[in-house]
């Protein structure tokens, strides 16, 4: 299979026109298979921001968590699409693009993500941008309650 | 927040959010706006203001606002029960 119809096939699963059950794979040769693998998460996540981007529910949200950010925290959004908050004993990064929260530790010039925390609506179906708004003020606000309530999924484990 | 005398209060939802907006002098909304608020309270969402100018606000959780109550600038954002999923 030509890598053009490997990205053709990739697009049309992810956009629901063949079944993940109909996957040819016969035609796929090995070597391609974690070509493809990659491009199907790649591409799949790409679509899910660019519905998030374009819902207005998303838009309006993100409005309003723009409201409370300071113009360093703005800045920081719009370049690399998350937001740091910086607590007395953590240092933490928001994504509203994805309504999760992420605990970091910076090691000279690179950070690292230590533990990935969800704390979501179970009921009101939030878009991820107010998720993440819920994230900043308790963060802001109370940072032991968001720790005791949000689940916390270790990413990376560090010796001092 | 107050501008102007108004103030209002921002409930997250599904549609991003929704702002509930109230004058103090006008007792019609101020009704409306607590009949809002004593629902959402009842619902369980928890109430965050924000004072102070945008960068250089102070966020604390605070209890339910009062629409008859004249404050300072303050902002008001509600959010819904949420727990670690």
């Amino acid at each position: 299979m030509t890598d053009d119809a490997l990205v053709q096939l990739v697009t049309r699963v992810v956009h629901g026109d063949i079944a993940e059950a109909d996957i040819p794979w016969a035609v796929i040769d090995p070597g391609q298979l974690s070509t493809f693998r990659f491009l199907m998460r790649h591409e799949t996540a790409r679509l899910r921001r660019l519905r998030h981007r374009a819902s207005p529910a998303q838009r309006r949200a993100l409005t309003l968590l723009r409201g409370l950010l300071t113009p360093s925290q703005c800045a920081t959004l719009r370049r690399h699409r998350y937001v740091e908050v910086a607590t007395p004993q953590h240092l933490y990064r928001i994504y509203p693009s994805k309504g999760i929260t992420r605990r970091v530790v910076r090691r000279k010039t690179k950070t690292f993500a230590v533990i990935r925390y969800c704390y979501h609506d179970p009921d009101a179906h939030l878009p991820p941008a107010d998720v993440a708004l819920a994230h900043f003020l308790w963060l802001h606000a109370d940072e032991g309650a968001f720790l005791h309530s949000a689940n916390a999924h270790l990413t990376r484990t560090f010796h001092a | 927040m107050e501008v102007g005398g108004r103030s209002t209060l921002d409930v997250l939802n599904a549609s991003g959010h929704l702002s509930i907006a109230w004058d103090v002098d006008n007792e019609a909304e101020v009704k409306a706006a607590e009949e809002a608020i004593e629902a959402l309270k009842a619902r369980g969402y928890a109430f965050f203001e924000a004072t102070g100018v945008p960068g250089k606000l102070t966020i604390q959780k605070a209890p339910a606002p009062s629409p008859k109550r004249r404050g300072a600038r303050k902002r008001h954002v509600a959010i819904p029960p949420m727990a670690g999923g």
